[in-house]
């Protein structure tokens, strides 16, 4: 039977690491996609999520079940990309805006390998303007619009790891998409299409 | 309900977090107001425009790091580190008003003098400002006819003619 993020949680309390493994295998994945949506280089973004998964295991002895893991695991991950970002450490590494994609994938899957290369580019200018959009906002905005966006998280959890009511999380959010949306009109003919999907 | 009260809910209703209850609103309200329906047109746009946003999937060498580094001894702090952080906080503190106490305190000799404030140099300055007055001294006090002319009187009072 699949444990809880709480009852694996106490067990690498009480000194079980294959608990810390399962939890490092359920969230490296969007922890560290999280970290790299922020940050946009992927060595640091490893880093960062290695040193959250770090953090979590050297406070294991003083974990009390209270709030929900990922609360507390993304809160230390968003800290540690703000103080990231802030310090401009990591400035020296950092790919201009405009430069290759670090993935070694294309920016934009298209999904009918047929179509124009025409096409092709304009969806590649599409999620390039994207990513620009998205890396304009500033950087708690662009932390709550992407935990909103990708993360299975509730409102309430969001507000608590970025330390603000959910009110206010919610006024930050309209916000940020508001200024998107203004940021991403000169793409209308797809961006601003109506209806094109709902995500969840 | 207003359209300001519904900017939060439009969100909440296109990514799925609304309540029933909430989205029930949300169509009540967008069936009579155009501008909310068109808002709520660009905001779904926006939402489905950031699936294009690329993501990365850990390397494959991502646990093996997390494990070494578990294993690595936790950095040795300073003397002052080991301290209480509230004590830490303290010293840093006291340190901080020495030092300000220290700087009010220096003796005034390390301080340059106020230059125009000097007595010698207001005595100069002084001369200067008298200077074509007392170039023209011995020529007027020795002038002749001055004592002849009306008003000399006041003139010999306060700058005696020999």
């Amino acid at each position: 039977m699949a444990s809880t993020d709480v009852e694996l949680m106490l067990g690498v309390k009480a000194g079980d690491e294959t608990c810390f493994e399962h939890l490092l295998e359920k969230y490296r994945t969007p922890l560290v996609g999280f970290l790299y949506r922020m940050v946009r280089d992927r060595a640091t973004a490893e880093d960062l999520a290695q040193e959250a998964f770090l953090r979590v295991f050297r406070a294991r002895k003083n974990y009390a079940p209270g709030a929900k893991f990922t609360t507390w695991l993304f809160r230390i991950a968003t800290n540690l990309a703000l103080n990231s970002l802030r310090d401009g450490r990591r400035r020296q590494r950092e790919v201009s805006i405009d430069g290759p994609e670090q993935t070694g994938q294309p920016l934009l899957e298209v999904a009918d390998p047929g179509a124009a290369i025409e096409e092709k580019l304009v969806e590649r200018d599409r999620a390039k303007a994207i990513r620009q959009a998205v890396q304009a906002l500033p950087e708690k905005q662009r932390a709550a619009v992407l935990l909103h966006k990708y993360q299975d998280l509730g409102y309430a959890e969001i507000a608590r790891i970025l330390g603000c009511s959910e009110s206010a999380l919610k006024s930050l959010l309209f916000r940020a998409h508001e200024t998107l949306r203004t940021r991403l009109e000169p793409l209308a003919p797809h961006a601003a299409r109506p209806g094109k999907g709902e995500g969840r | 309900m207003k359209c300001e009260a519904m900017e939060a809910l439009l969100l909440a209703a296109i990514d799925g977090r609304a309540s029933t209850e909430e989205r029930e609103r949300v169509a009540g309200h967008l069936a009579r107001c155009e501008a909310c329906t068109r808002r709520m047109e660009q905001l779904k746009a926006t939402w489905s425009a950031l699936d294009a946003l690329p993501s990365i999937e850990p390397s494959a060498w991502f646990d093996t790091r997390v494990r070494a580094r578990m294993r690595e001894p936790l950095p040795k702090a300073g003397r002052l580190g080991r301290l209480p952080a509230g004590l830490r906080w303290y010293l840093t503190a006291a340190a901080l008003i020495a030092l300000a106490i220290w700087i009010s305190l220096r003796p005034p000799a390390s301080r340059p003098a106020p230059v125009a404030k000097s007595p010698q140099n207001q005595q100069d300055f002084a001369v200067i400002q008298n200077l074509p007055e007392l170039e023209n001294y011995d020529v007027i006090s020795n002038f002749e006819a001055l004592p002849a002319l009306p008003g000399a009187q006041s003139v010999g009072n306060s700058q005696p003619v020999e």
